[in-house]
């Protein structure tokens, strides 16, 4: 057992080895600290570095996803959109085509009606034109009064000799002659200038009949041109009221066409649009779930790269303090040599460590 | 990986979904293409069956109308010119025998008085032919007036007639039946109405061309005979004034039958 003399003893032998040991230890242990503090440090700006490489990378490539989906939908809309105008555009002429046919088919129809429309209307014209021709025209109904006159005086004329004859041979007289009823001349004379008076005064008197009854012959006569121009329009009335009548029915298959012609071909432009709405919205869709994709892979490459980076970070920040425990462990060795190294050893004066407050001499003026 | 199986899957049904719908719109086009053009010859053939209707109801009218125009064909001027002058002639038959029958009893009491040749007897058969003269132009003007009436009527039949024929026409709906059965069904029910009208035209007709009815003539000449009556008893009383020595010019204050000239005393 050793005493407490020989334990001093054998400290104060070792003592200069034991500050030397602690000076050198405190200060490898400090510079190994600032060196893993260093290093720490590095991989931590690296983790950095590599996040936003990774960062970078990820952006650059969804950037070109994106923009290839942007021009892929682009490529798609502009050959739907292509495809959609010719189609439509070659149905519209089909359909205006096929209405232009229907009109062109009513108008040969309304055509053809108006042209014996015409005729008939010609027809009952000319009947018109007969009419106030022969009753109405100037002259016409004085001809009219003048043409019965005449007519009366001739169907007199007719039935009348030109000298009325007296009794014929079977008369009381026994002349023997038809033109006397007397053998005496004078007798005959005398009847025979009688009879020419009487014949005059016939005719005067038939003249003065036929003169009152022709006043009512322009009217007979407008009454019956009526009648009969009436008559003669009744065909042509009835033809026009067959035209009129079955019109509407021959005009039906044009004015279906036309409607037909507009309808399919409304219901053809909107397939067109619908299929091309389809394509568009396909185009849509896969332009969303391509930049969708991309901005995911974006997403979850940024998010990695970031845990990466924390982690490291973390790591570096861990190893930094455990470089700083290092380190101040060796402050602490590098400080205990200092602070008691001269005290123990030879020829040290064991007195208090420099104190730069105590010690310190200051320049001239200050305080 | 997952994202995109997600993305193709659902490009697929969209596209599937897209690819669908085209086919039900095209289907549904084709359809009404279909009807459209079930309508469309549906119209065609309506049209085609109003065309034949009209044309048949065109051609049984004309037809119908030129029956009825040949059955008046016959009605021409000289057709009335001969009317008046039956007429006249039935008329001048009936005058001319009056005027006979009086003229030969003019004639017969003249001579029984021996007037035969005498200025009075002259006169009175001067007379007698202003007489049947004057009767005949009232025949004549008789003759005109049923001539004008008897073509009133003739007019008036003729548009009567034709008017049947007309309206025979809308017997039949004015529109097509749906099939050619209807339309040749309607064809000839206005067929029927047409002949139905046209057939009559012919009794019609007939009732139109009668001989002239002309008013019975009586006693034309009574006056004549009567004046010669009086003229006879004129005489007789001239000759029995002379007989009893009365002055025939004195007290009567008439005209004395045989003079030209009466003097009033």
């Amino acid at each position: 057992m050793c005493t407490g003399v020989e334990i001093t003893a054998a400290l104060a032998a070792a003592a200069p080895y034991i500050a030397a040991t602690s000076a050198a230890v405190g200060t490898g242990a400090t510079l190994y600290g600032a060196q893993q503090s260093s290093q720490a440090q590095s991989r931590a700006a690296q983790a950095v570095r590599d996040q936003n490489l990774a960062t970078s990378q990820a952006q650059n490539q969804a950037f070109q996803q994106r923009i290839a989906a942007t021009k892929a939908q682009s490529d798609a809309q502009f050959a739907t959109g292509q495809r959609e105008n010719q189609d439509r555009t070659t149905q519209a002429l089909a359909t205006r085509a096929a209405q232009m046919g229907a009109l062109e088919r009513q108008n040969q129809t309304v055509n053809a009606e108006n042209q014996t429309a015409d005729q008939l209307r010609a027809a009952a014209d000319a009947r018109a034109q007969e009419l106030l021709q022969g009753t109405v025209a100037p002259g016409v109904m004085d001809q009219s009064q003048q043409n019965a006159r005449d007519q009366a005086a001739a169907v007199l004329a007719a039935s009348q000799a030109s000298t009325p004859v007296g009794p014929d041979a079977t008369d009381p007289s026994g002349s023997g002659t038809s033109s006397s009823s007397t053998s005496d001349p004078v007798a005959k004379t005398a009847l025979a200038r009688r009879m020419g008076l009487a014949a005059a005064n016939i005719r005067q008197y038939g003249a003065d009949i036929a003169k009152v009854s022709s006043y009512g012959q322009p009217l007979l006569d407008t009454g019956r041109a009526i009648t009969e121009n009436k008559t003669a329009l009744m065909p042509q009335e009835a033809a026009q009221a067959l035209l009129s009548g079955g019109s509407r029915v021959r005009l039906l298959p044009s004015q279906v066409a036309y409607r037909n012609a507009t309808d399919y071909g409304g219901a053809a432009d909107q397939l067109i649009q619908q299929r091309a709405a389809g394509e568009n919205q396909y185009a849509g869709l896969q332009f969303a779930n391509t930049t969708g994709t991309a901005d995911l892979g974006q997403s979850d490459a940024t998010t990695r790269a970031n845990n990466i980076a924390t982690q490291a970070k973390s790591d570096a920040e861990w190893q930094k303090q455990m470089a700083g425990l290092i380190s101040g462990l060796g402050n602490v060795g590098a400080y205990a040599a200092g602070r008691y190294g001269p005290a123990i050893l030879p020829g040290a004066s064991g007195g208090t460590p420099y104190n730069p407050a105590v010690n310190m001499t200051l320049p001239k003026g200050m305080t | 990986m997952a994202q995109q199986d997600a993305s193709d899957e659902q490009l697929r049904q969209q596209r599937e979904l897209s690819d669908r719908q085209t086919a039900f719109n095209t289907q549904q086009l084709a359809d009404q293409k279909a009807q459209q053009d079930a309508l469309k010859a549906q119209a065609d053939a309506q049209a085609a069956r109003q065309t034949a209707y009209d044309t048949g109801r065109s051609n049984l009218l004309a037809e119908g109308s030129k029956q009825i125009g040949d059955a008046f064909g016959k009605f021409t001027p000289d057709y009335f010119n001969q009317y008046t002058t039956d007429y006249l002639t039935k008329a001048t038959s009936d005058i001319d025998r009056e005027r006979d029958l009086a003229q030969k009893n003019l004639l017969f009491g003249l001579a029984r008085q021996g007037l035969g040749s005498s200025q009075a007897g002259v006169d009175q058969q001067g007379l007698l032919e202003e007489t049947r003269g004057r009767a005949v132009a009232v025949q004549a003007q008789n003759a005109q007036d049923a001539t004008n009436t008897l073509k009133s009527q003739v007019a008036n039949t003729k548009q009567n007639l034709l008017g049947q024929v007309t309206a025979a026409e809308s017997v039949a709906p004015p529109i097509a039946g749906v099939n050619d059965q209807a339309v040749n069904a309607n064809l000839d029910t206005t067929r029927q109405a047409i002949s139905g009208v046209t057939s009559n035209s012919g009794n019609i007709i007939a009732s139109l061309g009668g001989v002239p009815t002309v008013s019975p003539l009586t006693n034309i000449f009574t006056n004549i005979l009567g004046g010669v009556g009086s003229y006879v008893g004129g005489q007789n009383a001239l000759g029995i004034s002379n007989a009893y020595g009365i002055n025939r010019n004195a007290g009567l204050g008439g005209t004395s039958p045989g003079q030209t000239s009466a003097t009033v005393r």
